[in-house]
């Protein structure tokens, strides 16, 4: 499919959510919100914390991390298959990305690398992962 | 004790009739057109007319079509009801169980006499025959809703994430795909005998096995059809329902609990939905009932995996084992109507399609279906990714 939205989602986009795609568009590196009092990690990021109500300060999250799951779309605006939709635990958060396919190549828990993938139409840079090196 | 409170000035609300049109595609229809003839069906059991209504709680239109503000007014002019309560409520697959307790609320209170709850969704075509760029609002809205983090990955369908969370379930628990597929199996049996159903040719676990794989691992016959449909309940006092001599449903416990993540749990077990389970307890405290006197339930399950998932999140089996279950034979008073999968699904309406099923067991209506006199049965639905849920227990009143 040709179609190439993407503005659609600026005027719903909060700050946090803002501040999100800066970062990983500028360091290549994903990060969200952890609570100054609690210390509890949670993503998406907020400015306050929900339980204490003291404000947040962001943390870069770790560029590895593992499968929590996968799978592929089979109608979507981008990201079809083959191309494999995950989520992936990056240290005290889960977040959501894309990684290159084949799918039987992939098992829960494989170790992936984020490389920040540029979409041009989005304006953004969105977590794509790659499977990391094998030691 | 009240499904709201213990304050005796409430009184009871009781569902006393119902109307859907069968499950399936009605390519003509508009949503209005199709929830005007719920409703009149509804209204027909009762011999009354439209005017008797005086309250009105709708559920929002569908997911894909781009609607005007102040639909509720609109389809009042359509039908030339004026009402004491008018409300439309959106929540995704939850809305139309949400347009229920509002009614029941209101009722409740005294402020609605006779209250019409519906819900109707009439927008299969625009994922039955592909898209095209003349739908380009209507998509882009579908995928604005799974929000800033999900929208940029494409998202046109709430499948993939129901597959994210139902890989890792058998993953987790060791579950092979043919005892998943036995589930959709067993819910086209009883969809057979269900004259509303969408979908009553006999299936195998072969048939379901190879089907499409939509997106791993579920197979399209794991899934729920994207269906056009409506349904209506009407709602009053417990006293009204005695006066007129109308058998029903009573509300006798009502829980919800919604987690704050928009479809998918980030960082959570992805097999788990305390969510479900908390509105459950909730809802069967406040009727003073456990899961063992439920003669039947229907549960939303929109695909097989969480289907499964829903049963153990209700305790109704133990974590891992509900596929088991239903091997056993076990869970056989579940989704009678023949489930999200075959009955059809068309989520505006289906928690009233669930309601529906429900109010027609306890008051003898169920026709082939029928069991022998239940007297409690359960209603559950969710939205999002299963992390927002309600339940809604019903008994049999007069």
């Amino acid at each position: 499919m040709t179609i190439a939205p993407g503005k659609h989602l600026d005027r719903d986009r909060d700050a946090m959510a803002r501040e999100f795609y800066r970062r990983l568009a500028e360091t290549g590196t994903a990060a969200t919100t952890r609570c100054a009092r609690c210390g509890t990690t949670r993503f998406p990021p907020r400015s306050r914390c929900a339980d204490c109500d003291a404000p947040t300060e962001w943390i870069e999250l770790p560029r590895t991390g593992r499968l929590q799951a996968f799978t592929t779309q089979e109608r979507a605006l981008r990201y079809g298959a083959p191309t494999v939709l995950v989520l992936v635990e990056l240290g005290d958060a889960v977040l959501p990305g894309v990684v290159d396919g084949p799918i039987e190549a992939l098992t829960i828990g494989d170790e992936v690398e984020l490389a920040a993938e540029r979409v041009e139409e989005l304006g953004l840079s969105l977590c794509r992962f790659r499977p990391a090196a094998r030691p | 004790m009240n499904a709201f409170g213990a304050r005796d000035r409430l009184t009871r609300p009781v569902v006393v009739a119902f109307g859907a049109p069968p499950v399936g595609k009605y390519p003509d229809d508009t949503p209005d057109d199709l929830a005007e003839r719920a409703l009149r069906e509804a209204l027909a059991t009762l011999e009354l007319p439209l005017g008797a209504l005086d309250g009105l709680y709708l559920v929002a239109a569908g997911y894909a079509r781009t609607v005007a503000p102040l639909r509720p007014q609109r389809l009042a002019e359509r039908l030339g009801v004026p009402t004491r309560a008018l409300t439309e409520i959106e929540c995704g697959g939850a809305s139309a169980l949400l347009a229920f307790k509002a009614a029941c609320q209101d009722v409740a209170l005294g402020h609605v006499e006779l209250a019409a709850v519906v819900g109707a969704q009439a927008e299969r075509e625009l994922f039955d025959g592909g898209i095209d760029e003349g739908d380009i609002d209507r998509i882009l809205l579908v995928n604005a809703g799974f929000g800033p983090y999900l929208a940029p990955l494409g998202l046109l369908a709430v499948v993939p994430v129901y597959a994210l969370a139902a890989q890792r379930y058998l993953h987790d628990h060791g579950i092979e795909p043919a005892a998943v597929a036995e589930l959709a199996v067993r819910l086209r049996e009883r969809a057979a005998r269900n004259p509303r159903a969408e979908l009553r040719d006999p299936l195998t676990v072969d048939d379901v096995l190879g089907s499409r794989v939509v997106c791993p691992p579920i197979h399209k016959l794991e899934a729920a059809p994207w269906s056009d449909g409506a349904a209506a309940v009407i709602v009053c006092s417990q006293e009204l329902a005695h006066e007129r001599g109308w058998p029903g449903a009573a509300l006798t416990g009502w829980g919800e609990a919604h987690d704050d993540a928009n479809f998918i749990p980030f960082g959570r077990d992805l097999t788990r939905y305390p969510w479900i389970g908390q509105a459950t307890e909730d809802a069967l405290a406040r009727a003073g009932r456990t899961r063992d006197e439920l003669d039947v339930l229907e549960i939303y399950g929109a695909f097989a995996p969480a289907e499964l998932m829903t049963y153990e999140a209700m305790d109704l089996c133990e974590p891992g084992g509900a596929a088991a279950a239903v091997a056993r034979g076990e869970l056989e008073n579940v989704n009678l109507s023949g489930g999200r999968l075959s009955l059809g699904h068309p989520p505006q309406a289906t928690p009233l399609l669930e309601v529906g099923e429900i109010f027609e067991q306890l008051t003898g209506r169920a026709g082939e279906r029928q069991l022998a006199g239940p007297q409690a049965g359960l209603v559950q639905a969710e939205h999002g990714l299963m992390n927002g849920a309600a339940v809604a227990v019903l008994e049999a009143s007069g």
